[in-house]
């Protein structure tokens, strides 16, 4: 077998394509550095369980994403089961498909400065398909909030910044899905429900 | 070196130098699907809704990895026909090269239709990989039938 010109330009190209694949492995295989805590945990998130607290798990959610819903649930339940030990703080990111979530994102946090973020945020996730202004009107009737109040923040766009600060902030960080969780600042992997509960309560106990 | 093998050899560095490119698309994807991680995506949420689909799974295969296989196959038959052969593994050779590229497309469009009307989600990867096989198959495709004329 007799190499040609052409054949030794080939090997030129593998032999480079090589190197790159190999620069590229050594740095993608690199351990993820933690986000800094107070980036991560805006002082102006809701959140739940004590607020020093070192472990700290941060979701950035969207209220018509499906996905957010189904790990909704385990949330709570973390927040119940580690209530003295991990401090839990919910980021807005609502996904442009989702023409509504804006919207209730903003009613969540105005439900918020009435102290009900999280039992409003439960009935937006649980009335997702159906988000509508009759909606969130019967939703803030059934858990005793201002519905009036809120529509005059809806007005005045009052939390909307703050909903594009977390936006922003997400996308700097590189959040491209919903839900995506931070665990004491290093970003899970995490396909199920179970899958986080597993991540938390193995650095939990 | 007469016009039609010039010809040859640059259709032949063109298939290559796609199929390299292929390789390294493939190689990142697939990183994403085994360390289940997010990749660069400039169309949204689209190449992790994808990512989490099962339908980007073929017996638990994930589809990145057909991808790599096909890509380095077309990449080292090309290679092999740089290397002074008998016209008959040359033709063999570029035979292979245009069942794989067949092969191919028809695996890339019918991801690409997955991806449109099932997942709802398009994964830019997915799509810069269809076109590059459709790139790939075209200039198979035109090195064959010149060679017939």
């Amino acid at each position: 077998m007799k190499l040609t010109g052409e054949t030794k330009f080939f090997l030129g190209i593998i032999i480079f394509t090589l190197f790159i694949v190999a620069i590229a492995s050594i740095t993608l295989s690199q351990p993820q550095k933690p986000l800094p805590k107070d980036q991560l945990v805006s002082s102006d998130a809701s959140y739940r369980g004590p607020k020093d607290s070192a472990n700290y798990l941060v979701e950035f959610s969207d209220f018509q994403c499906p996905a957010c819903k189904a790990f909704s649930d385990e949330v709570d339940k973390l927040a119940i089961v580690y209530q003295d030990k991990l401090l839990i703080v919910f980021r807005h990111f609502p996904l442009p498909q989702h023409l509504e979530s804006k919207r209730a994102a903003q009613i969540a946090e105005s439900a918020g400065a009435q102290g009900k973020f999280w039992e409003m945020g439960k009935k937006l996730f649980e009335n997702q398909s159906d988000l509508s202004e009759y909606r969130y009107a019967s939703i803030s009737s059934e858990l005793d909030i201002d519905w009036k109040k809120i529509q005059e923040d809806l007005k005045s766009a009052k939390y909307l910044p703050k909903i594009e600060t977390d936006v922003a902030y997400g996308n700097r960080i590189g959040i491209r899905a919903t839900p995506t969780f931070y665990l004491n600042g290093i970003k899970l992997t995490v396909n199920t429900p179970e899958d986080l509960t597993k991540q938390v309560s193995k650095l939990l106990e | 070196m007469n016009n039609h093998t010039f010809k040859n050899l640059l259709i032949n560095r063109l298939i290559f130098i796609l199929s390299i490119f292929g390789i390294i698309m493939a190689i990142y994807v697939l990183q994403s699907f085994l360390r289940q991680t997010g990749v660069i995506c400039l169309t949204g949420s689209g190449c992790e809704m994808v990512r989490k689909s099962s339908l980007s799974y073929i017996f638990g295969i994930p589809i990145p990895a057909f991808g790599l296989v096909g890509y380095s196959g077309l990449a080292l038959l090309s290679f092999l026909k740089t290397i002074k052969l008998s016209a008959i593994y040359y033709q063999l050779f570029s035979k292979i090269m245009l069942g794989l590229a067949i092969f191919g497309v028809s695996f890339v469009s019918w991801f690409t239709y997955v991806e449109l009307f099932i997942i709802k989600g398009v994964c830019m990867w997915c799509a810069i990989s269809a076109v590059n096989m459709y790139m790939i198959f075209g200039l198979l495709l035109f090195s064959k039938l010149k060679n017939r004329l």
